[in-house]
């Protein structure tokens, strides 16, 4: 049940991240380790792409919010692209489109950030 | 005095007085010259008596115990030095004579004949406890037929008794060459024959018998030397004692006795000179051998002192300080890998100090153990001064001379660390150690294992209990009873999953005709769940007491909330009040899971998610700005579903979820029901929908019917 993934393209100070199948309280900590990875490298224009996320638990939502303040204090962001419908919904229902920007298209992402 | 007491000295003074009877019978005789026909064969009669009558007398004592090799051994030395000293001192006082003219010899002279009976006597009270010793050592180790040769002998001595005094001669090869046969009659020759037989079968018996001495083997090296010195001694003890079996005093006296400390003699020679021999032909090897005992018992030891001992940084101390005696080693100390980054760190050692523990801890970069860790091979470095490939050693800690070092290693053949042990002096260590040393390490690396695996299963019990606790709080949270308020009907339902989830519902300021209620999700499980939802009810329900708006209430709640809470969780939460007499429902939504409203007059459900974000999330402008408090008209016959992501997000095996439609137009299908009978109905379409699978997260549902 708990297939998940992480994996990561570079951009100059950014990166987009794919995520895979599941996040939930299981697989969350795979996800935080790549965040942390990330900031550990300076890179803080983050792109979470979630073409193929299948789910998202509330634990998958914390690991945005324990990021966000770091990541926004040194200038960059995260930016979500791809999101599928039902993940769409989770998001929606928690508020989050008022607090992260969420893009259709990774593209967008990337331009909003000039990466 | 107790009754086996009693009848134990009856027995000695039954011996006694038989002794004493032969004795005034001996005097007369030597006195008076009278004969009294046949008493040789009652006198003989009386010795065996007293012979036999001993050996009840120390078999109901159970003065021999059949283990203690050292005490039997004691006892035969002391029992040999008294028969010894007895002997002696008689000879030197009562200076026997013998006329070598008849058999039996005669005494000569009044202390030749105090000597017989004394010595006849001193046969009796020695020898007997003696063999009885003897007879223990040889059974140190059960071997087949020793039993069997024993009664052989004991018949074979019995008959020799008989035959000898039917021929009135002692076989012809127990006694010295010098006597002579003249009363010997032709008839008895046959019988003559038959004892000199019946004796050689005996001696032989009695050599097989002394070969079983392999209690040898398990003394300790110092008591080899000590008792092959002794048992030189002995021989030479027991060869002086050559006269006091084959003068002349005992034969005179019985002849039954004579045949018995003849051939226990002959046991006792043999016994002594084959142990003896075995005792020196063990010396050389006493070393090893007692190294090997060392080793047993130290793995021994280990094992029983680990099967005490469940905690994994104690097993381990311990192996390593046991390390230290097994080895005989000045320093030894336990590196142990780390299984995530295959560190290896000393975590227990022995005689070492802290700085140094530390800096090798911090440095890190130990070839041998590198070496050791990928041969998975004990290395052996006898002269570190010498071993240029080793010498960061000598950097390290500069006493060492030589070390050995093996891998400890699980069932898997997986590297748990590596044991040390050092010495000061070059060439500390043999082969014989190294083997020793991986023994004692294939031992430590089960002992490891199991503490682990002991610790994982009580870790385990540790939060299954605590998840029990953070269970019981969550449901001690939420309301015992549900409230009555006018004409509304209220049916709660709860069902928790495996893991505790963070739901949570509460009533508030209910009153005639106005109810509050509250519903939420904290994100996270278990205790920190639990918690969380214990401080959200608090502050509700203090915030309700002077906020009658659910928009307020959850804005104050956020504004508290937000600076206790940890950063990855968030409440979601929704707050309405419902008022009969407006028949009004005022609510907000913080990013909880929207309200399914049942227009009774339009016949079918709606999906209201006014806009808000849950609690935690934002510090307070974005959130105030969104929040949004949305008022409902309601009329009778209305039905208000309040719920939880585990009931929306509810997965059957295709890993579709249940969904807020779902619960809309079942509510609009049997909207005519009671409530009851609704939420029983409902228990069954979840139910149906599941198919036999779990709940991932709690459900809990509020249903309201106008």
């Amino acid at each position: 049940m708990s297939n998940f993934e992480v994996q990561r393209h570079d951009f100059r100070e950014g990166a987009v991240v794919y995520l895979h199948g599941f996040l939930d309280a299981h697989t969350a900590p795979r996800f935080e380790e790549a965040l942390v990875n990330l900031i550990h490298e300076n890179r803080y224009k983050i792109i979470v792409n979630m073409r193929s996320l299948d789910y998202i638990s509330s634990a998958g939502l914390g690991v945005f919010m324990g990021f966000i303040e770091e990541i926004r204090d040194k200038g960059g962001d995260i930016k979500l692209s791809n999101l599928s419908t039902k993940v769409y919904k989770v998001f929606d229902l928690l508020g989050f489109p008022a607090l992260y920007d969420i893009c259709e298209e990774e593209g967008q992402a990337r331009e909003k950030f000039n990466l | 005095m107790k009754p086996g007491k009693l009848s134990a000295n009856l027995l000695l003074i039954f011996i006694v007085l038989l002794s004493i009877i032969t004795l005034l019978y001996d005097l007369l005789e030597y006195y008076s010259a009278t004969r009294i026909d046949s008493w040789s064969y009652i006198n003989e009669f009386f010795s065996v008596s007293a012979l036999l009558l001993f050996f009840v007398y120390l078999k109901s004592r159970k003065l021999f115990s059949h283990d203690l090799v050292q005490k039997n051994l004691i006892n035969i030395v002391k029992l040999l030095a008294g028969l010894y000293l007895v002997v002696f001192i008689a000879q030197q006082l009562l200076d026997p004579s013998f006329s070598p003219a008849v058999f039996p010899n005669p005494p000569e002279t009044l202390p030749s004949l105090i000597y017989a009976n004394l010595i006849a006597l001193s046969a009796i009270i020695m020898f007997m406890p003696l063999l009885l010793s003897i007879r223990n050592l040889m059974y140190f180790k059960h071997r087949r037929r020793t039993t069997l040769y024993i009664t052989l002998v004991l018949a074979g001595t019995a008959l020799n008794s008989l035959f000898t005094i039917i021929t009135n001669a002692p076989p012809a090869i127990s006694v010295s060459l010098d006597y002579n046969y003249r009363s010997l009659s032709g008839d008895n020759s046959l019988f003559f024959f038959l004892n000199n037989a019946v004796y050689l079968i005996n001696l032989v018996l009695l050599f097989i018998l002394a070969t079983r001495n392999s209690w040898v083997t398990f003394l300790s090296r110092r008591d080899k030397y000590i008792y092959f010195l002794l048992s030189l001694a002995i021989i030479s003890a027991i060869i002086f004692l050559y006269d006091f079996v084959f003068g002349k005093g005992l034969a005179y006296h019985s002849l039954t006795l004579a045949v018995f400390a003849n051939l226990a003699y002959f046991f006792l020679i043999f016994y002594t000179i084959l142990a003896s021999f075995n005792l020196l032909l063990q010396l050389p090897t006493a070393r090893v051998f007692e190294r090997k005992m060392r080793e047993v018992s130290s793995l021994h030891r280990l094992s029983q002192a680990i099967a005490a001992e469940f905690d994994y940084n104690k097993v381990i101390q311990m192996i390593t300080e046991m390390a230290t005696e097994v080895t005989e080693s000045k320093f030894t100390w336990f590196e142990i890998k780390d299984e995530h980054n295959g560190r290896l760190s000393i975590v227990a050692s022995k005689n070492l100090t802290a700085a140094e523990i530390s800096h090798f801890n911090r440095n890190n970069n130990n070839p041998v153990s590198h070496q050791i860790l990928s041969g998975k091979k004990s290395v052996l470095v006898n002269h570190l001064s010498k071993s240029p490939e080793y010498v960061h050693l000598n950097n390290w800690k500069k006493s060492i001379g030589s070390f050995l070092g093996v891998p400890v290693m699980n069932s898997k053949d997986q590297v748990l660390g590596i044991l040390f042990a050092a010495k000061s002096e070059n060439f500390g260590y043999d082969p014989d150690d190294v083997n020793m040393l991986e023994a004692y390490a294939n031992q430590a690396g089960i002992a490891i294992e199991n503490s682990k695996l002991i610790q994982n299963s009580l870790e385990r019990e540790r939060m299954e209990k605590e998840l029990q606790i953070a269970r019981e709080v969550q449901m001690r949270l939420l309301p015992q009873t549900i409230p009555s308020v006018g004409r509304l009907e209220i049916e709660t339902l709860t069902i928790t999953a495996y893991e505790v989830g963070g739901d949570y519902y509460d009533f508030y300021n209910h009153t005639g005709d106005e109810i509050g209620l509250i519903i939420g999700d904290v994100s996270g499980k278990g205790t920190s769940a639990a918690f969380y939802m214990a401080e959200t009810k608090g502050i509700i329900q203090s915030l309700a007491s002077i906020h009658a708006s659910p928009r307020e209430i959850l804005i104050n709640t956020n504004k508290i909330l937000y600076r206790s809470l940890d950063r990855k969780i968030f409440i979601s939460l929704l707050t309405a009040r419902i008022n009969t007499r407006t028949m009004e429902l005022t609510y907000a939504r913080a990013g909880h899971c929207p309200v399914i409203h049942y227009s009774g007059s339009a016949g079918r459900s709606e999906i209201l998610q006014p806009p808000g974000i849950a609690v935690g999330l934002n510090q307070g402008e974005i959130f105030d700005q969104i929040l949004t408090e949305e008022v409902l008209t309601l009329q009778n016959g209305d039905i208000l579903a309040f719920f939880t992501d585990g009931l929306s997000e509810a997965r059957n095996e295709l890993g579709e979820e249940f969904g807020e439609e779902r619960l809309s137009s079942f509510l609009s299908a049997h909207a005519a029901l009671s409530i009851v009978e609704l939420k029983d109905r409902l228990i069954d379409e979840i139910l149906r929908f599941l198919n036999g699978q779990n709940l991932h997260d709690d459900l809990t549902l509020i249903l309201i019917k106008i």
